[in-house]
């Protein structure tokens, strides 16, 4: 008696603090607590993360006062006579370039451009003059443009948008690569459409077992971990992908289908939610030039970055009219035109209860 | 057997979702608690505030029509008397002050002379933008005033007709910062705050422990540890505290704190008793964990901060900087010593948690 009445209280117990509800799966047997398939394989992810990690060290190195060459950031976005700490990833046949949406490869091209300018100036930088600038409390310095932007945030952001996050939501969890072969499996990978879902999940930058385990987290990974204490998306993350590719396993599409629309929709929230806290950030630090840049330049990234989803929520036009409330000059943007744009974030999301807190 | 049943699933379904909330036996009213801060403390501290703007306001009209000694020195006296008063709302950084941009507008400092007197000779500015830091608010108003003797500055006000445009425009950037806020209080956001009476993020109590908690942090490092070296290996920045010309950063850091002690303790603002208080929540709560000192350790700390500003109070926080002042060292580590009470032991019996961060970037 006790045990049978046991069961569906854990059930309900747990299911009680999940923000939104989640069918079941139709298996009687329940996905994994990680991510532990095998065979599963997105070393190609891993390799392209370690070279992001790479180029925005060089990037950020500018920081420091070192002129930074748009040439030898660009030989690292392509893998061509690139300089690399990790050697191992000259012999790679991977790289950046070729996996960024393509009509957004100049822009970052550009930004790479204007961090030689802005790093090759040997002044203190302030509105109007590029260079560096440090924080009114000594602790952080960074090189800005004359209009402000921290290009190596710009750069770093952008490439977690145009690559990392187009990447998995829009080309592997694309119709295109789910639409494939589910019975032809491969002793390394899987079959493809496992391989492309692993291939998603690399581009997280999570151990399997996260969010128990966070040693290693990078980039998104990180970012939804910062974001997690408000938003609950480590583990709303962690169950969509596993329970993906569970259903995958069992070849169960519409369940799949279920969890490749949670992927976009909480890696989405996951970037609304740093941009808020970016811009929460800003205006906590509003009278401090560095700081408060310096979060401006990374909100404005993440909100660039939104478009790379094919299934997103905000219209491309509510982007386009944030970012326009950055004008182009951050010293001329006032603590309304920061509220202008966390409110429109807030209110496409239904984050309003939410957007102070972040 | 079927309600059992049921209020046992219930109280696993409550239980599982709790952070820490083992074993609670006392409570609190929460509602009463909120209800009495609004009406009793926020409330008239909003207003209090609002007058001795309106006070400046007008003390500035009256030296814009009439250049005199007598004039400058009331604005002088209506401008730290606004200022005192801003301190008992420093908590309330929340809610309309935060969406009216209340503390940005007002609150920055140092200010920035060299800005100010280029916006002065251009007659041309936009206040709000970033651009402009340090050149409206307090702390612009006091360079004007205060950065030179009495003659002096009466004499540049009375020949350069910039410079009294100059403070009318900051008088009427702070009016349009104030007023919205005070407006939001007065109609729909003291209920929406009485009847935020949960302790998840966004709640009232939420929101009072995290502002209550910024504005001690501001205290302790924007006000002291900043000029007294502490951010940057003991380089003294003396010109950095909040009253460099009036020199009268001790009376505004008592003041704030003397406006934090009793909120934390439900000093009415209306008529001096007090009521029901985060302090006695502290407690009640705490007799669950068996920790009901901390209220007292809060208040302990509270109090030998006031004193040790109080033995200070002789020379100016510019010269203590300087001089390094043993009690001035004393009282930063009380600040540094009431922050782990509050920031940490605080939220933890409240069930709440700090949301905000020190923020310094990555």
């Amino acid at each position: 008696m006790k045990t049978r009445f046991f069961a569906p209280l854990l059930v309900l117990a747990l299911w009680s603090c999940k923000k939104e509800e989640k069918d079941t799966a139709p298996t009687q047997s329940t996905p994994p607590s990680t991510y532990n398939f095998s065979p599963a394989n997105y070393s190609g992810q891993v390799t392209r993360l370690e070279m992001l990690h790479e180029l925005s060290a060089y990037a950020k190195s500018s920081y420091s006062g070192s002129a930074v060459s748009r040439t030898a950031l660009e030989a690292m976005f392509k893998n061509e006579n690139a300089t690399w700490t990790n050697t191992e990833l000259a012999n790679s046949t991977k790289n950046l370039e070729s996996k960024a949406f393509s009509l957004d490869v100049d822009v970052i091209k550009n930004w790479m451009d204007s961090l030689e300018v802005a790093s090759a100036s040997n002044v203190t930088g302030g509105p109007g003059v590029a260079g560096l600038v440090t924080s009114n409390s000594g602790s952080k310095t960074y090189c800005l443009s004359a209009n402000g932007f921290d290009y190596p945030q710009l750069i770093e952001k952008g490439i977690m948008g145009a690559v990392l996050y187009y990447q998995a939501t829009t080309v592997y969890l694309g119709d295109e690569k789910m639409n494939v072969d589910n019975s032809i499996s491969d002793s390394v990978s899987g079959t493809p459409m496992q391989h492309h879902w692993d291939e998603a999940f690399g581009y997280f930058g999570a151990p399997i077992d996260f969010p128990n385990n966070k040693d290693g987290i990078v980039f998104w990974g990180k970012y939804s971990n910062s974001v997690d204490g408000i938003l609950n998306t480590n583990t709303d993350m962690m169950e969509s992908f596993i329970s993906g590719r569970y259903a995958i396993n069992n070849n169960d599409l519409p369940t799949r289908d279920q969890a490749r629309t949670w992927v976009k929709n909480i890696w989405e929230e996951i970037a609304v939610g740093v941009a808020i806290h970016y811009l929460n950030s800003s205006k906590t630090n509003f009278s401090d030039h560095a700081l408060r840049n310096h979060s401006l330049s990374e909100a404005y990234a993440f909100i660039w970055s939104l478009k790379f989803n094919e299934d997103k929520v905000i219209s491309q036009a509510d982007i386009d009219l944030i970012l326009s409330y950055f004008g182009g000059n951050l010293y001329n943007m006032s603590s309304s035109d920061i509220n202008m744009a966390k409110a429109k974030l807030a209110e496409v999301y239904n984050f309003q209860s939410l957007a102070d807190l972040l | 057997m079927k309600l059992p049943t049921v209020l046992f699933v219930l109280s696993i379904l409550v239980f599982s979702c709790k952070k820490a909330k083992i074993n609670q036996t006392a409570s609190y009213d929460r509602g009463a608690w909120l209800t009495y801060t609004a009406d009793e403390i926020i409330v008239p501290q909003f207003q209090r505030f609002g007058e001795s703007i309106n006070e400046l306001a007008s003390a500035i009209d009256s030296f814009s029509v009439s250049t005199t000694q007598q004039n400058l020195s009331e604005v002088k006296v209506a401008l730290t008397q606004a200022r005192i008063s801003f301190q008992s709302i420093r908590s309330f950084g929340f809610g309309p002050a935060e969406s009216h941009d209340l503390f940005n507008s007002l609150e920055i400092f140092p200010a920035n002379p060299s800005l100010i007197e280029s916006y002065i000779t251009l007659g041309s500015y936009n206040l709000e933008s970033a651009a402009s830091i340090g050149t409206r608010g307090f702390a612009a108003m006091e360079y004007l005033l205060f950065h030179d003797q009495d003659s002096t500055v009466l004499y540049e006000f009375k020949t350069e007709s910039n410079r009294i445009q100059y403070l009318n425009e900051l008088i009427t950037n702070a009016v349009s910062h104030v007023v919205p806020v005070i407006d939001d209080w007065n109609s729909t956001y003291r209920n929406t705050f009485v009847n935020a009476k949960g302790t998840d993020v966004g709640s009232s109590l939420s929101l009072l422990v995290n502002h209550f908690n910024m504005s001690l942090e501001l205290a302790k490092n924007a006000k002291l540890a900043i000029p007294m070296g502490k951010r940057s290996l003991g380089t003294l920045f003396p010109e950095k505290v909040e009253s460099p010309y009036e020199e009268n950063s001790l009376k505004y850091l008592k003041s704030q704190t003397q406006g934090m002690y009793d909120l934390f303790n439900g000093v009415s603002a209306l008529t001096g008793n007090t009521g029901t208080s985060l302090s006695q929540y502290v407690t009640t709560l705490g007799e669950n964990f068996g920790n009901t000192q901390t209220s007292r350790f809060i208040n302990q700390y509270f109090e030998e901060i006031l004193t040790g500003i109080s033995k200070i109070e002789p020379t100016s926080l510019k010269q203590a900087v300087v001089s390094q002042d043993l009690d001035l060292e004393e009282v930063y580590s009380d600040y540094q010593s009431v922050v782990i009470y509050t920031k940490t032991e605080m939220p933890s019996i409240l069930g709440v948690s700090i949301t905000y961060q020190d923020n310094d970037g990555d």
